[in-house]
């Protein structure tokens, strides 16, 4: 959807295809309406496309460790059910730069800003590809899109018919166990229903305790696709998911007596959501959508319990003017309700809360030389229920040297708005015992949101150069500096004596501000190395550097270091992918990732290696090991996080797959 | 200490910036045509080159008749171009001919099947039925080799791709030359390897 290159209907008629060579038509831009998303990676931006094959090679069991194959993402799992996933800086276990959009619903939970990784359970073999942007997406997709985008795209059902099940098990994981079915119905078009279920253990934590985070999920859902008529096409689409995962998290359990302590929280959910997709083709050269979709998610332990809910509509139109311009506009509507409960440790004010976000939003494309450059244009206006009217503009410059060489640039804005934990969170973080210093009065700290918490904005400037030497080698890198300005700070207030909720204590209390500001830079590169015909080698690097500083009244300090030094400065990777005879399929990845300076995490290499026997047209069969290389190691241990977090342990597993 | 218009500047700046960009590209004339084309056209292309670099054993093309039958069914999207242009484009000293297929059983005839990713439904039974036959299948859907199928199609950055079972073109004795072996994107020898000897 970024990206909207060539024209639907530019090509000549007169052109006879044939008479091309077959590297010719290779270097073909295909257009075809249905199938635009696919250009993604011609685009002016730093995209990488994991494909339906990259997952069915990998062996993944989830999505969090397939994306740790893109050059420049940092994925840390934190402990048995929880990631902290970012580009280019600022991860967290509530990462709120990074948007990400399954089949077009965004899953950015609008009360912890950030996406909740233990509820993205895609069955992995839907899925066509996932598509991954670094840097600023926002003229397209909308606010909060500031670091990265990540678009998953599931299989439409005509591509899955029939039936499968698969079954996995391992020494640290139970499934998951899929069964799902596609098949074609009269007046509903072709169909597909799944359901799946699995169970991780548990991991143990640096102190040697078991973390008591073993996750249970069972999920189900299904999608149609249906051609209401030559020209109009019906998508629908929903899933429901229970799940239930255990934490390791510190936490005040009582003010009388004031108790500060380790406990074993049970997190359980239920998600739903139903989507529901309207596309039409005007003509070869004009396509509209209408999507609508609600999401809803119920989630809670003994510290919390939230229940937001999402309605949105949207409207798009994609046209071909003239020869030289492609254009994308549209609107969209998206109200956030949600309820809270209050809590010892988390309380909202007020309690419920809606918000509605309006967008209106244009992308043009244009060809200045055909097959040379090409610009694109775009902005995004948005108005949201705490900042009001935001401008995301973005400039995109694509130069193709020749057919194997292309350079592009950008430069465009982003913000990040508040969520409602910026704004009316009271996270009461810590009780303690008083002192003579304190009149005996017991000590409460907590941390406050900011009812007038602004955006966080980014300008980011970016270029990228993508190579073909030959058809068995291809490089893309991309550089980019980043402006950043109103990042969230945390402000010490005044303490207080507090009455409420008794007994009388001392409150010391901090509150979001909009404190700090700074750049980063870096750079990432990948190739993929066809190294003979049935061996590909895929090498990657990714630099990242932070500058970040605090306004002169701001008060915090200690945001800006954590911040910087809360990111691997390098990261490398290298995958090696073999063909083998007797359908075997032999995959090893290595990643290394460099030590997290402020979270005290060592540097750690990751080595995860899978083998898959295609035996016979319905039997799949495949082993993996993850975490060869250690015993165990440490992938994350930030502040932000409120669980403890847990060792990668060394596992292995198997997973058998029977089609019908 | 915040700035206000920090932002909108940059904003601004993009705006000159896109005009100046509009007023040069305004006098620009085109250079050469986009390459840029509907895909079953471009497919339909592929097969062409296909069927020059594919070796039917002896007997397996129609003697009588000067034609290579390539058949699609009836009802997939992107017949129409894919149709447009390859018929009767000549291979050596035949020419192929596109055969529209309403159901299974009219098979016989065929030299090359291309099944699109909305027949995946039928596409189980149909390469089953066509095991060992010396008739090119090429298609689309992700579990085409694994079912069987020779050439899959695929898109990669918008610009197609094709993977090769080797297995499947050895067991149905067509031989596929090494320059097509050579741009395939991965070359696997597929689930027929075991069972077809």
């Amino acid at each position: 959807m970024l990206a909207f290159t060539g024209h639907p209907t530019g090509f000549a008629q007169a052109t006879d295809l044939t008479q091309k060579s077959i590297e010719d038509l290779m270097n073909i831009n295909v257009t075809s309406v249905s199938k635009k998303e696919q250009k993604t990676s011609e685009t002016a931006a730093a995209v990488f496309v994991i494909s339906g094959e990259d997952i069915r090679r990998t062996g993944a069991l989830n999505i969090p460790d397939l994306l740790r194959q893109v050059p420049g993402l940092d994925v840390a799992q934190i402990d048995g059910s929880q990631w902290a996933i970012s580009a280019r800086g600022f991860n967290g276990q509530y990462s709120n730069k990074l948007l990400v959009l399954n089949d077009g619903r965004t899953v950015y939970n609008t009360v912890f800003a950030g996406v909740l990784w233990d509820s993205q359970n895609v069955p992995l073999e839907s899925i066509e590809r996932i598509e991954v942007i670094r840097g600023p997406g926002a003229a397209v997709w909308g606010s909060n899109a500031v670091n990265g985008v990540i678009n998953i795209i599931t299989k439409s059902a005509g591509e899955t018919q029939g039936g499968s099940v698969d079954a996995g098990a391992g020494d640290a994981v139970t499934g998951p166990e899929t069964i799902r079915y596609g098949g074609k119905a009269r007046g509903l078009g072709a169909y597909r229903v799944y359901a799946e279920g699995f169970q991780a253990g548990s991991l143990p934590t640096h102190a040697g305790l078991d973390g008591q985070d073993d996750w249970r999920l069972v999920h189900g859902g299904f999608r149609t696709d249906k051609s209401l008529s030559a020209k109009d096409s019906l998508t629908t689409e929903g899933d429901v998911a229970q799940g239930d995962a255990g934490a390791l998290a510190t936490v005040p359990v009582s003010l009388q007596p004031p108790v500060t302590a380790t406990v074993a929280l049970r997190n359980r959910y239920w998600d739903w959501n139903l989507l529901t997709r309207w596309k039409r083709t005007i003509s070869p050269r004009s396509e509209t959508s209408l999507q609508i979709y609600f999401d809803r998610t119920t989630r809670g332990d003994t510290t919390y319990s939230i229940d937001p809910n999402t309605f949105d509509i949207d409207f798009q139109h994609h046209v071909a003017w003239g020869s030289r311009q492609d254009i994308v506009w549209g609107l969209g509507s998206r109200q956030s309700a949600d309820g809270t409960h209050p809590n010892l440790r988390i309380s909202f004010t007020p309690q419920k809360r809606t918000t509605n976000l309006f967008s209106i939003y244009a992308q043009d494309e244009i060809t200045i030389l055909p097959d040379r450059l090409r610009l694109s244009v775009g902005a995004r206006l948005e108005h949201n229920g705490y900042t009001g009217f935001d401008l995301e503009p973005s400039a995109r410059l694509a130069w193709s040297l020749n057919s194997k060489n292309m350079v592009w640039s950008a430069v465009s804005g982003a913000v990040r708005t508040p969520a409602r934990s910026d704004r009316d969170i009271r996270l009461n973080y810590y009780a303690l015992p008083g002192s003579i210093e304190t009149g005996y009065l017991p000590i409460l700290v907590s941390f406050f949101g900011n009812p007038s918490e602004k955006n966080e904005r980014l300008t980011a400037f970016e270029a990228g150069y993508r190579n073909n030497w030959t058809s068995s080698f291809s490089l893309d890198t991309a550089v980019f500096y980043n402006r950043y300005c109103n990042l969230e700070s945390v402000e010490p207030g005044a303490t207080a004596v507090e009455m409420n909720p008794s007994p009388p204590h001392l409150l010391i209390p901090t509150f979001y501000g909009n404190g700090m500001y700074g750049e980063t830079h870096g750079a990432e590169l990948f190739a993929n190395w066809k190294a003979a015909s049935h061996w590909t080698l895929s090498p990657g690097y990714a630099f990242l550097s932070m500058h970040l500083h605090t306004i002169a009244s701001s008060l915090d300090i200690s945001s800006a270091a954590g911040v910087e030094g809360g990111k691997p400065d390098h990261q490398a990777q290298l995958r090696s992918s073999v063909s083998l005879p007797k359908n075997l399929q032999w995959n090893v990845s290595a990643y290394f990732v460099n030590r997290i300076p402020a979270q005290s995490v060592p540097a750690y290499t990751r080595l995860d290696t899978g083998l898959t026997w295609r035996a016979g047209q319905r039997i799949s069969i495949s082993a993996v090991g993850q975490n060869l290389f250690s015993d165990h190691h440490l992938e994350y241990s930030g502040p932000n996080s409120t669980v403890l977090p847990g060792l990668m342990r060394r596992s292995a597993y198997a997973k058998i797959s029977w089609s019908f | 200490m915040e700035r206000p218009f920090a932002h909108l500047s940059v904003s601004a700046r993009i705006l000159v910036f896109l005009c100046l960009i509009l007023l040069v590209s305004g006098v620009r004339q085109p250079a050469r045509a986009q390459t840029t084309a509907e895909e079953y056209q471009v497919k339909g292309a592929f097969i062409f080159h296909f069927a020059q670099l594919v070796d039917w054993p002896a007997g397996a093309l129609n003697s009588g008749s000067n034609s290579i039958n390539l058949c699609i069914f009836d009802d997939e999207p992107g017949r129409q171009e894919l149709q447009s242009t390859i018929e009767g484009k000549q291979v050596g000293a035949r020419a192929i001919h596109v055969h529209l297929l309403s159901a299974t059983q009219e098979l016989q005839g065929c030299n090359i099947l291309f099944l699109s990713r909305d027949e995946s439904r039928r596409q189980t039974a149909i390469l089953r039925g066509l095991r060992g036959i010396p008739v090119l299948m090429v298609g689309e859907t992700s579990n085409f080799l694994s079912e069987g199928g020779m050439i899959r199609f695929h898109l990669v950055e918008g610009k197609i791709r094709f993977d090769i079972n080797l297995g499947a073109a050895d067991s149905s004795h067509l031989k596929i030359s090494s320059r097509l072996l050579l741009l395939a994107t991965s070359v696997t020898y597929g689930s027929d390897v075991g069972q077809g000897r």
